[in-house]
C-alpha cells in the first residue's frame, strides 16, 4: 500500500501534520510520502504542494482575498491541482491532516476524495464550525453558526460569514467520500453531534508515543542538567498566548500558589511569559524544542505537568508527560480528563477555576508519595493505551478497511488517477 | 590536564603559496591597534615579508600605521570614500539622495581607486591578491579588480555586508546592488576566508564559492590553564573585553543584576570592562570597573583573574545575518583566558553553535532576567559544571582558535588559489 500524507508543513508540529506518521509508516514497511504546503526540513520523501513564483503569487492573492472577504479555505485554486501531483497520483490512499491554514480549498475535497480513498484526521473541531478552531461553550456549530459571538478568535473573521462557511463545509462534505480519524471520545462525540458529518465514518484512534524514548528517567540528574535550583519542585507547562491553552489560568494559579517549597517553572514554546514570577520562582524557558531528546530531558526533570487548556481535542503533551511518569493537572470540558484518565491518574478541576488549579498543585507539591503514585499510574496507562505501535497498527487497519470498502486495488486506484 | 593542539602540517601547496608574491588589498594594513590589522599581521607571519605588498583603502578617521615588523614592504594607503550616509532629505527622498551618492561613488570614485590599485600592481608585480571585503567600497573595488586584472584573488569576509551597510544607513537599492556584486565577487574568488564555520558553510551553499573558516587566533602559549573553580572570595567578578556592540544584551544583564541587587548566590557581583568607548545607561552608578584598552596579553591576564567572562551577541532580528555568520573575536581571547564563558545570544548565532558543539560555554539564549539569572547562578552553584565548561573551553581554544590553526587555515585558503587557477 502506498500512502500520501497531506499537511501544512513538515517540521513544526511534526506529531500532528503527518510528518512523524509518514516516517513511522516507512519504518513499518509501507510506501509513504508527505506533501506539504511549506517544506522546512530536508527530508527527501517530503514534497511541496506546489512550487514556482506564479503559483506562490496566486496563493498569496487568494489568501488576501479570503481575508478581506472573510472566507476560509475556499478561494485558492491550487488545491484542485493536487490531483495532478505525482505523489497523489502514485498513492493508493491519501491521508489529510491539518488542512485549514489557508493552503487548501474545501471544494477540492469532493474531487480528491472521489479519486483516491481518503482518510482525514481531525486534530481539532475547525471542520465542524463556521470559523473557529474550538467553539468552547458556544453551541451554534450544531445549528449552522451565524451571528457569531466570537469572530475574533482563531481563525478570525472581519465580517460574519460563519453561516456561509458552515454551509460551504456542509456542501463539500456531502459530496465527498472520506473516513475520519479522531484521537479522543470527546472529539468523536463532537463529530457525531455535528450535522455536517452525518455521513462520516469515524474511527477513534488515540495518538501514540515512542514509549522507549518517552519514559521515566533520573529526575534529579535531569534537573541538574537543566540548571534547576537544588531542592526545587518543577512544574512544567506549555507557555503560549494561544487562547486555547489557558495561559491566564496558569498565571493566576501560580500567583495564588502558597507553598513553602522552592518552585521552578519550566516552560516550553514561548519565552518570557512567566517573567512576573522572577524572584519568587525560578523560571526556565526552554523555548520551542524541535528535538525529542530535549523534550524528554525536560519531562524527566519535571515533578508536575500543568495543562490548563480550555480547548484541547486530545492533549499530546499530557500523554508524553504520562509516559515519562509525571502527574498531570488539567481542566474539565476538554478531551484532557479522558486522555489522562481522570480521576484515576489525571487531576481534573473545573474549567476556569484557578483556585482549584492552585489547590491541586499545592497538594501535589506537598505530597511526594502522591506525585510518585500518580506518575507510576500514568506510565502504566500510557503503556496500555498510547503506544506508537498500537497507533500505527490501528491506522493501517483503517487504511485497509477504507481501501477494501472502496473496492479498489492499488493498481486500479492508480490507473484512475492517471 | 594540558591539551595538545593537533599538529599542523603544511602541505606542498601551502609551502608553495607561502613563497608567492602577494598583494594585501585591505581596509587596514597589518598593524598593532585594530582587530582586523592584528589578525592580518598574524596571518602574514606565515608568509615571507619580502614577498608582501599592501594597498590599504583607509577610513579617513582611522590613524593607523603599518606594523613595525612589516615596515619595509611596498605600501600605499588611500582614503576610502565616505560609506556612512548622512541624509538631508526625508524618507524616500533621503533614500534617493543616498542612492545618487552611492551611484556616484560606484561609478566614479571606485574606478579611480581601481586604477590606483592596478598601477600599484604594475609596480609590485604580485602573483596573488588577498582582498578583505569590508564595506561597499571594498566589494565594488574587488569586483573591478577581478574583472580587469588577470590574477587569482582570495577574499576574506569578517562580517556580512548587510550589517555594515545597515549601520551606515545605505539605501535599499544600493544595498541590493552591492549584495549582487558581493555574491559575484565570492563566486569569482579562488577561495574565501570566512569569519566562522557557519559563514563558510552558508557561503559555500548560497554563493557556490569555496569558503574556509579562518577565525581569529591567539598564540597557544598565551592560553591560561583552565580554572577549576571560582576565585576564593565573596565576590563574583564578571569580565568583559572588546567592543561594546550588543547594547540590548548588556542592558538586560544590568537590569537583571539590578533586580538581584547585584548578588548572585550570595556573592557580590562586580564587572571589569576592558576596551574603548563604552556607552551604558547609568554606567557610572553601578558596580563596574572600567579598565580601558589593554593589549591582548594583558587582557588575557586580567580576564583570567575574573570568575566568568561575558560574551553578548545580537538577539535583534534585524541583525540576524550578522549573528548567524560573524564570530566575535573576544571569544578567542576569552577561551584563552581559561575561565568559563557566559554566551548571551540567540541559539542560531555562530558563537552559540560553536560553544554548544564543544560544550564550552554557559549558554543563555534569552533576554529575560530569569534566563540570565539562571545562567549566572548555575555557574556559581554547580562547581562541576564550572570546571567542565572551563576545561572544554580550553580544549576548544587549543583545537580551533590558536594562531597556528588560523595560519594553517589561511595558507590552506591561499593554496586553493594555486589549485584553482586565475580568476574567471
Amino acid at each position: 500500500m502506498r500512502v500520501v500524507q497531506v499537511g501544512v508543513t513538515d517540521v513544526e508540529g511534526a506529531r500532528f501534520n503527518g510528518q512523524d506518521l509518514h516516517h513511522q509508516l516507512i519504518r513499518r514497511g509501507l510506501e509513504s510520502s508527505h506533501v506539504v504546503w511549506r517544506k522546512r526540513g530536508t527530508d527527501d520523501t517530503t514534497y511541496e504542494f506546489y512550487t514556482g513564483t506564479l503559483r506562490s503569487k496566486i496563493h498569496q492573492t487568494a489568501a488576501k482575498l479570503e481575508q478581506s472577504l472573510s472566507l476560509q479555505s475556499l478561494l485558492s485554486p491550487l488545491a484542485f491541482e493536487f490531483s495532478k501531483h505525482p505523489q497523489f497520483k502514485a498513492a493508493d490512499l491519501a491521508h489529510y491532516h491539518l488542512i485549514h491554514t489557508g493552503f487548501f480549498n474545501l471544494m477540492a475535497l469532493p474531487g480528491l476524495t472521489q479519486l483516491k480513498p481518503s482518510v482525514w484526521t481531525l486534530h481539532d473541531p475547525w471542520a465542524l464550525t463556521g470559523h473557529c478552531v474550538h467553539p468552547f461553550d458556544c453551541a451554534k456549530w450544531k445549528e449552522g453558526c451565524g451571528n457569531c459571538p466570537s469572530l475574533d478568535v482563531e481563525f478570525s473573521m472581519k465580517k460574519d460569514n460563519t453561516h456561509l462557511m458552515w454551509k460551504v463545509k456542509q456542501l463539500a462534505y456531502s459530496m465527498s467520500d472520506f473516513d475520519l480519524v479522531v484521537c479522543s471520545k470527546w472529539m468523536e462525540e463532537m463529530v457525531k453531534a455535528s450535522p455536517l458529518m452525518k455521513k462520516a465514518r469515524v474511527h477513534r484512534i488515540p495518538l501514540g508515543v515512542d514509549l522507549d524514548s518517552f519514559c521515566p528517567g533520573d529526575t534529579e540528574l535531569k534537573k541538574q542538567k537543566l540548571g534547576v535550583q537544588p531542592g526545587s519542585i518543577v512544574i512544567a507547562l506549555r507557555a503560549t498566548t494561544s487562547i486555547y491553552k489557558g495561559l491566564q489560568y496558569a498565571l493566576e494559579c501560580l500567583r495564588k500558589l502558597d507553598v513553602k517549597q522552592p518552585i521552578t517553572i519550566l516552560t516550553f514554546n514561548q519565552k518570557g511569559l512567566f517573567e512576573e514570577f522572577f524572584g519568587r520562582y525560578q523560571i526556565i524557558d526552554m523555548g520551542w524544542l524541535e528535538s525529542n531528546e530535549e523534550m524528554i530531558d525536560a519531562y524527566q526533570a519535571t515533578d508536575i505537568f500543568l495543562m490548563p487548556s480550555e480547548g484541547e481535542s486530545f492533549g499530546m503533551m499530557a500523554v508524553e508527560a504520562m509516559a515519562c511518569g509525571k502527574p498531570c493537572v488539567v481542566f474539565d470540558g476538554t478531551a484532557l480528563p479522558e486522555t489522562t484518565f481522570a480521576p484515576d491518574y489525571g487531576i481534573s478541576v473545573k474549567k476556569g477555576d484557578s483556585d482549584a488549579l492552585a489547590a491541586a498543585l499545592k497538594e501535589l507539591i506537598e505530597n511526594e508519595s502522591k506525585r510518585r503514585s500518580l506518575g507510576n499510574k500514568g506510565r502504566k496507562l500510557a503503556v496500555q493505551h498510547y503506544s506508537e505501535k498500537e497507533y500505527i497498527d490501528r491506522l493501517i487497519a483503517v487504511y485497509q478497511d477504507v481501501m477494501q470498502r472502496r473496492g479498489r486495488s492499488a493498481v486500479a486506484s492508480r490507473a484512475q488517477a492517471n | 590536564m594540558e591539551v595538545c593542539p593537533p599538529p599542523i602540517i603544511a602541505g606542498k601547496q601551502e609551502n608553495s603559496v607561502a613563497n608567492k608574491r602577494i598583494l594585501l588589498l585591505s581596509v587596514v594594513p597589518p598593524n598593532t591597534r585594530y582587530t582586523g590589522g592584528l589578525m592580518l599581521h598574524s596571518m602574514c607571519q606565515s608568509l615571507k615579508a619580502d614577498n608582501l605588498s599592501c594597498f590599504s583603502v583607509l577610513n579617513p578617521r582611522m590613524k593607523v600605521e603599518m606594523h613595525p615588523e612589516l615596515e619595509g614592504i611596498p605600501y600605499k594607503a588611500v582614503l576610502r570614500p565616505r560609506e556612512a550616509q548622512t541624509r538631508h532629505l526625508p524618507r524616500r527622498l533621503g533614500s534617493l539622495e543616498c542612492y545618487f551618492k552611492e551611484t556616484y561613488t560606484a561609478s566614479v570614485t571606485v574606478p579611480q581607486l581601481a586604477e590606483q590599485v592596478r598601477q600599484f600592481i604594475k609596480e609590485t608585480k604580485p602573483e596573488l591578491i588577498f582582498c578583505t571585503l569590508e564595506g561597499q567600497t571594498m566589494i565594488r573595488l574587488a569586483d573591478q579588480i577581478q574583472k580587469t586584472v588577470p590574477l587569482p584573488m582570495v577574499t576574506q569576509v569578517w562580517d556580512p555586508p548587510q550589517w555594515w551597510m545597515r549601520s551606515n544607513s545605505v539605501d535599499g537599492w544600493s544595498v541590493n546592488g552591492v549584495l549582487k556584486t558581493f555574491s559575484s565577487v565570492l563566486k569569482n574568488s579562488q577561495a574565501v576566508a570566512a569569519a566562522s564555520w557557519s559563514m563558510a558553510e552558508t557561503y559555500n551553499r548560497e554563493h557556490g564559492c569555496k569558503a574556509i573558516p579562518v577565525v581569529p587566533g591567539l598564540p597557544q602559549t598565551w592560553a591560561k590553564q583552565p580554572a577549576t573553580r571560582l576565585n576564593d572570595s565573596n565576590k563574583l567578578v564578571i569580565g568583559f573585553a572588546g567592543q561594546m556592540y550588543s547594547k540590548d544584551e548588556w542592558n538586560a544583564l544590568l537590569e537583571t543584576l539590578d533586580a538581584l541587587d547585584w548578588k548572585v548566590e550570595g556573592r557580590d557581583v562586580e564587572i571589569k570592562m576592558l576596551g574603548r568607548e563604552f556607552e551604558l545607561e547609568g554606567f557610572n552608578k553601578r558596580n563596574i570597573q572600567y579598565l580601558g584598552w589593554r593589549d591582548q596579553l594583558e587582557s588575557i591576564e586580567i580576564l583570567s583573574q575574573c570568575d566568568i567572562l561575558y560574551c553578548p551577541y545580537f538577539f535583534d532580528r534585524q541583525l540576524e545575518s550578522t549573528a548567524r555568520l560573524s564570530f566575535p573575536s573576544k571569544l578567542t581571547t576569552y577561551l584563552a583566558s581559561g575561565r568559563p564563558v557566559l554566551l548571551h545570544g540567540p541559539e542560531y548565532s555562530s558563537p552559540f553553535k560553536f560553544l554548544k558543539e564543544h560544550d564550552a560555554g554557559m549558554l543563555c539564549h534569552g533576554l529575560a532576567k530569569s534566563a540570565i539569572s539562571n545562567a549566572l547562578s548555575r555557574l556559581v552553584r554547580d562547581t562541576d559544571r564550572y570546571a567542565q565548561v572551563a576545561q572544554n573551553g580550553h580544549k576548544a581554544f587549543a583545537q580551533n582558535l590558536t594562531d597556528e590553526h588560523m595560519r594553517a587555515q589561511f595558507l590552506k585558503t591561499l593554496a586553493m588559489a594555486e589549485s584553482r587557477g586565475p580568476s574567471k
